[in-house]
């Protein structure tokens, strides 16, 4: 008489003989966990040796702002006659986006800024009493239509990355702010403060 | 039977080989952390060191940033007399109206300064901010004890005056808090060494005599906050140098400007 298959196969797990549920493969777990664990500790055992943290937008960001200020091609004040240029002293007609991204064209760095050139806070307090300073942007034209105060070195790319620099996320594809604010003269004589941003995505 | 024997075979290494698979990855671990531990170039070296050498420090862009600023102050144009004057006066009345920011500008201070400054055009009219310094050793040389204190009172109110800087402060009546870095002179140096930093330059002013002239308008922020040095020598009229000190202080997130 034919036994069925499946009272065939019960008979052998009764006995312990194979079968789908097999004690070694209920043993492989403990396995499984200590193959789990040996990675893990690997994993801290090999970060608690290395520190890389190989972030370096901070410093290029300095240094870029400062190039952008020492350039004979920048928008710091060029005489010239004596091919000499004053870091330090702005010329309000150099400072232009198109002046900026000519002179970043070259180097065509990652990271992206804008410098925002405005009055010494006593004489914009001064001459305005009623509003309130401090809004994120301030990039405005004159009224003749003038030149503006901002210059980018790359003001596409940058507007599409300002939104995300603001939310301020972490991690990859975020980007990072990076900003500086510095006292200059200007060509003219009236104190002016520059403030920059330069934005890296991570 | 055959059939049966056939359907139940048994893998040699258990179900589905799957020991072996975990041995190979267990081997592999090992083999894995003992070439780590052969090849890590300096692996007991002292953390510090290989963070200094691989992360960007934050002491370069500070440095570069001190020297780039002491760089702008010493090129700016001088403010004429009644820009000058125009912005001593908002600064006195702000501070009669209760605004709060760095710096004494009380009114018997404010008409000292624009006294001395009136009866002196010299020392700035035409001139810049290193000039002026030139022009003031000219006089404090020449001074008794009293046109020694005019003089520090005129390079530290004229000072703030020119470079007075802003940071958002919700809490402030105008939004902002204004300061300026410390900024002092001394006019005859021994050398170009930065000062000792524990303490404030305007305490060395006064205390250690190590600067005739000082101008120090920080708000409380940054009393106890990290700086660097920066320091430039200056030509005077009479051949020598002055030393002129710059103490740059990073400012923190907050007050930076947003993207």
């Amino acid at each position: 008489m034919k036994k069925n298959n499946w009272m065939l196969l019960l008979a052998r797990q009764k006995k312990g003989d194979g079968g789908i549920l097999s004690p070694k493969m209920v043993l492989l777990i403990p396995d499984l966990l200590f193959t789990v664990v040996v990675i893990v500790i690997t994993y801290f055992f090999v970060l608690s040796i290395i520190l890389t943290k190989t972030s370096v937008s901070d410093v290029e960001s300095t240094i870029l702002a400062s190039y952008a200020h020492n350039s004979k091609e920048g928008f710091s004040l060029l005489d010239a006659k004596l091919d000499r240029v004053y870091p330090g002293v702005v010329d309000p007609a150099r400072f232009t986006t198109v002046n900026l991204e000519s002179l970043f064209a070259k180097e065509n760095p990652a990271i992206v800024g804008r410098f925002v050139k405005n009055q010494t806070i006593i004489d914009h307090l001064r001459q305005q009493e009623a509003k309130l300073p401090g809004e994120p942007v301030r990039c405005i034209a004159t009224e003749a239509g003038g030149p503006v105060n901002c210059a980018y070195t790359n003001q596409k790319k940058f507007e599409r990355w300002a939104p995300y620099a603001r939310v301020g996320g972490k991690g990859e594809g975020s980007v990072k702010p990076y900003a500086e604010v510095r006292y200059v003269d200007t060509a003219g004589g009236k104190g002016a403060v520059v403030e920059t941003v330069f934005l890296a995505a991570s | 039977m055959k059939r049966e024997k056939m359907l139940f075979k048994r893998g040699k290494n258990g179900q589905f080989g799957l020991e072996k698979i975990f041995s190979y990855i267990i081997y592999g671990l090992a083999v894995m952390v003992f070439i780590v531990l052969v090849n890590l170039p300096g692996c007991i070296l002292d953390k510090g060191q290989l963070k200094a050498v691989i992360e960007s420090d934050a002491t370069l862009k500070a440095e570069v940033k001190a020297e780039a600023q002491l760089n702008s102050y010493l090129r700016a144009q001088m403010p004429d007399k009644a820009l000058l004057f125009e912005r001593l006066d908002w600064l006195k009345n702000k501070k009669k109206e209760g605004y709060v920011f760095a710096g004494q500008f009380d009114e018997g201070k404010v008409k000292r300064v624009k006294e001395f400054t009136d009866g002196n055009p010299e020392a700035y009219v035409g001139k810049d901010y290193s000039g002026f310094i030139s022009s003031l050793q000219a006089i404090y040389a020449v001074s008794n004890n009293d046109g020694k204190n005019r003089i520090k009172e005129a390079f530290e109110l004229v000072t703030a005056a020119m470079f007075f800087r802003s940071a958002r402060d919700k809490t402030q009546k105008i939004g902002h808090v204004l300061y300026a870095l410390p900024i002092a002179v001394d006019f005859d140096p021994k050398d170009l060494k930065p000062s000792r930093t524990d303490y404030s330059l305007c305490t060395l002013e006064k205390d250690f005599k190590e600067f005739e002239v000082c101008s120090d308008n920080r708000p409380y922020e940054l009393f106890y906050a990290k700086f660097w040095q920066a320091v430039q020598a200056v030509p005077l009229h009479d051949g020598g140098f002055a030393k002129v000190e710059l103490r740059y202080y990073p400012e923190p997130l907050s007050w930076l400007p947003k993207p």
